[in-house]
C-alpha cells in the first residue's frame, strides 16, 4: 500500500491529512442528511415533550454527522470502514452484510490480535491504547502503530466535522 | 550458492569455509589491500572485486568466482549495485567480509586493515567480531546462531530465486541469511506480512540503501543488545514513537507533556472533547432546525450542490433562497406573539440577514477551496448582503 520511494514525511502527511475536498464532501453530505432529518418526524411517544424531541433529533444529527464523515472518507481508513459497516448494518441492507471485505477484516483481526498478544507492551501505554481503541471506531483489533495512525486521521476528520457543524450552527441563531 | 552444497546448512557451510579460508588467506588479504583501488572511485574496483573473490578461491566458491567474473562486466558506474549483489553472496564465506567491504566502500582503505588482521588472528568464529563494526557483526552472529532452521526453510523456498538480480534481499537470503537484516526481515515476514513491505527508513547500511528489498535492515547500535527479538522490539518502538510525534503535532497542548503515557492521555482527552463538541453542536442544530420551513431545505439541497461544486453561481441562489426565506419567515413571525408592527417587519429582515450571514459563513467555508472564484463570489455575496441591509433600512423607515 505504501510507496517506498516517497520520502517518509511527505508520505505520512499525504496519507494522514484529509484534504479540503473532504471538508466539502462532508458538508454536502451532512447538509443533505440534515434536510432529511428536518423533514422527518420523531416517532410518537407518550411524553411527546419538546425536549425529548430535541434530544431525539440531536442524536440523529450526531449519527448523521459521523456517518456522513465516514462516507466522505470512503474506505481508505479502517475507522471509516468500520463506521460504514455499522451504518449498513443499522440500515438492514442485506447486500452489504455479506460483503467480502468483512470476511477479510475478521481474518486480519484474528491475526492482529494474535500478534498483539505476542508482543510485550508497556503497561502504562497499554491502558491508554485500550481507551483509544474504544474511542476510535474499528480500533479494537489493530496493532498500536496503525492504531495511532488511524487516530491521527480520525482526529483530523473530527476537527473538520466540528468546524463545519459550528459554522452551520452559528448561521442559524434563534 | 546452490550449486555446490545444497545439503549443508548455512552454519555448517560457513564454518567449514571459514576454517579453510583462515589458513590460506593472509597473502590474499594483503593483496586485497593492495588492490585497494576497490575503494576508490574509478576503474580499480573491478579488479579489486575480482581479487577479492580470488582470495576465496576455495572449491566451494568456484561458483562465486564465476559470478564475480560476470560481475566484472558490470558497468563500473553501477559499482555499488554490482557490489551489493555479490556482496551478499560473499557473506556466507566471509561472514563480515562482504559487509566490511560494503561498508568501507566509502571508507578509507585503512579501515580494512585492522579488520582483516583481527579476522586472521582469531581462529574461531569470534573472528567475525571485527573490532571496527563490532555491533553489527555480533548481531549477524547472533542471527546466524538462530537461523539454521529458518535458513533451511528459506533455502528451499528461495532456491528458485537465486539468480534473480532484481531482489538482492532474496539473493542474500539464499546465501543462508547471514545478513542479519534479512533474517529479521524473514522473521518479520513470517509474523507480520505487513511489515516486510516497509521501506528502508530504518536501513543504515550503505549497500542495502541502494537495494530494493522487502525486508527491514536494521543495524544494532553500539552498546545495545543484538538479540533479534530486542531488535524487532526496537524497530517497533521506533515506529510507534514516530506516529506519536505526528499525533503530538496534531493535538494542541501535547508539547508540554512528554512521555508516551502522558501524550496518550492528552490525545484521548482531545478525542473525547471533540466528540463532546460534536454532540453539543448536534444538540444545537436540533434546537435550531425545527424552526425552519421545509421549502428552504428543498431549495438548499437541490441548488446548493451544483453551486458548491462550481463555486460561482452562489449569487443567484442566495438571492432566491433568502427571498423565499424571507417570505417563509414572515408568516411565521406574524404568528408569533409580537404586537408591534415594526417588529414584524424588522424581525424577518434581521433573521434574513442572519440567514445570509449564516449562508455566508458556510459559503466562505466552502468557497475557500475554489480559489479563483472565491473572491468574486464573496464580493458578490457581500454586495448582496449590503443590498438586503439597504432594503431593511427602507422597510424600517
Amino acid at each position: 500500500m505504501r510507496q517506498k520511494q516517497i520520502p517518509n514525511k511527505a508520505r505520512d502527511t499525504a496519507m494522514k491529512n484529509p484534504t479540503n475536498s473532504l471538508k466539502r464532501r462532508f458538508s454536502l453530505k451532512f447538509l443533505k442528511t440534515l434536510m432529511r432529518i428536518r423533514k422527518s418526524r420523531p416517532p410518537p411517544s407518550p411524553s411527546a415533550s419538546s425536549s425529548w424531541e430535541i434530544r431525539w433529533r440531536a442524536q440523529k444529527i450526531k449519527l448523521a454527522a459521523y456517518f456522513s464523515m465516514a462516507l466522505s472518507v470512503g474506505s481508505k481508513r479502517t475507522w471509516s470502514r468500520a463506521l460504514t459497516m455499522k451504518l449498513r448494518a443499522t440500515m438492514g441492507n442485506r447486500r452489504w452484510s455479506s460483503w467480502k471485505g468483512s470476511k477479510k477484516m475478521t481474518k486480519r483481526r484474528i491475526v492482529a490480535k494474535k500478534n498483539m498478544e505476542k508482543r510485550h507492551l508497556e503497561k502504562d501505554m497499554n491502558s491508554g491504547l485500550q481507551q483509544l481503541r474504544q474511542l476510535v471506531p474499528g480500533g479494537e483489533s489493530m496493532d498500536p502503530r496503525s492504531l495511532l495512525e488511524e487516530t491521527a486521521h480520525f482526529v483530523r476528520c473530527l476537527e473538520t466535522q466540528v468546524r463545519v457543524m459550528r459554522s452551520i450552527a452559528e448561521g442559524f441563531p434563534c | 550458492m546452490n550449486m555446490g552444497l545444497p545439503e549443508m546448512t548455512a552454519l555448517e557451510r560457513q564454518r567449514a569455509k571459514l576454517l579453510e579460508w583462515q589458513e590460506e588467506k593472509v597473502a590474499a588479504l594483503f593483496q586485497l589491500q593492495v588492490h585497494g583501488g576497490f575503494y576508490n572511485e574509478g576503474g580499480g574496483e573491478d579488479n579489486g572485486v575480482s581479487t577479492l573473490y580470488f582470495c576465496h578461491g576455495d572449491d566451494g566458491f568456484m561458483g562465486l568466482r564465476e559470478v564475480s567474473n560476470q560481475c566484472n562486466t558490470i558497468d563500473p558506474n553501477a559499482r555499488i549495485e554490482g557490489w551489493g549483489q555479490f556482496g551478499n553472496i560473499e557473506v556466507p564465506c566471509l561472514g563480515f567480509g562482504g559487509e566490511s567491504i560494503s561498508r568501507t566502500a566509502s571508507c578509507p582503505p585503512a579501515a580494512v586493515e585492522p579488520v582483516s588482521c583481527g579476522m586472521l588472528t582469531e581462529p574461531s568464529e569470534k573472528i567475525l567480531q571485527a573490532p571496527v563494526r563490532k555491533d553489527g557483526f555480533r548481531k549477524r552472529k547472533a542471527e546466524r546462531m538462530k537461523s539454521t532452521k529458518d535458513c533451511k526453510e528459506e533455502e528451499r523456498e528461495k532456491n528458485i530465486k537465486m539468480y534473480s538480480n532484481e531482489n538482492d534481499s532474496k539473493l542474500s537470503e539464499q546465501s543462508n541469511c547471514n545478513n542479519g537484516g534479512d533474517k529479521k526481515g524473514s522473521k518479520n515476514r513470517n509474523s507480520t506480512p505487513k511489515k516486510t513491505s516497509e521501506s528502508n527508513s530504518k536501513d543504515k547500511s550503505i549497500v542495502s540503501d541502494v537495494q530494493k528489498t522487502d525486508y527491514i535492515h536494521v543495524r544494532a547500535r553500539r552498546g545495545q543488545a543484538t538479540d533479534s527479538h530486542s531488535l524487532a522490539e526496537r524497530v517497533r518502538r521506533e515506529k510507534i514513537s514516530e506516529r506519536m510525534k505526528f499525533l503530538q503535532d496534531l493535538v494542541p497542548g501535547c508539547n508540554k507533556v512528554t512521555g508516551k503515557a502522558g501524550m496518550l492521555d492528552e490525545i484521548i482527552n482531545y478525542v473525547r472533547s471533540l466528540q463532546r463538541q460534536v454532540e453539543f453542536l448536534s444538540m444545537k442544530l436540533a434546537t435550531v432546525s425545527p424552526r425552519l420551513d421545509l421549502n428552504i431545505d428543498d431549495l438548499f439541497s437541490k441548488e446548493m450542490i451544483p453551486a458548491w461544486s462550481g463555486g460561482f453561481p452562489v449569487m443567484d441562489m442566495s438571492a432566491e433562497l433568502t427571498s423565499t426565506a424571507y417570505f417563509q419567515l414572515h408568516p411565521m413571525h406574524q404568528a408569533a406573539p409580537s404586537s408591534d408592527l415594526e417588529m414584524d417587519i424588522v424581525n424577518p429582515n434581521t433573521s434574513m440577514e442572519r440567514w445570509s450571514s449564516g449562508f455566508q459563513s458556510i459559503y466562505s467555508l466552502e468557497l475557500e477551496q475554489c480559489n479563483p472564484t472565491a473572491s468574486a463570489a464573496n464580493q458578490s455575496l457581500q454586495q448582496y448582503t449590503g443590498l438586503t441591509e439597504l432594503t431593511s433600512m427602507k422597510m424600517e423607515i
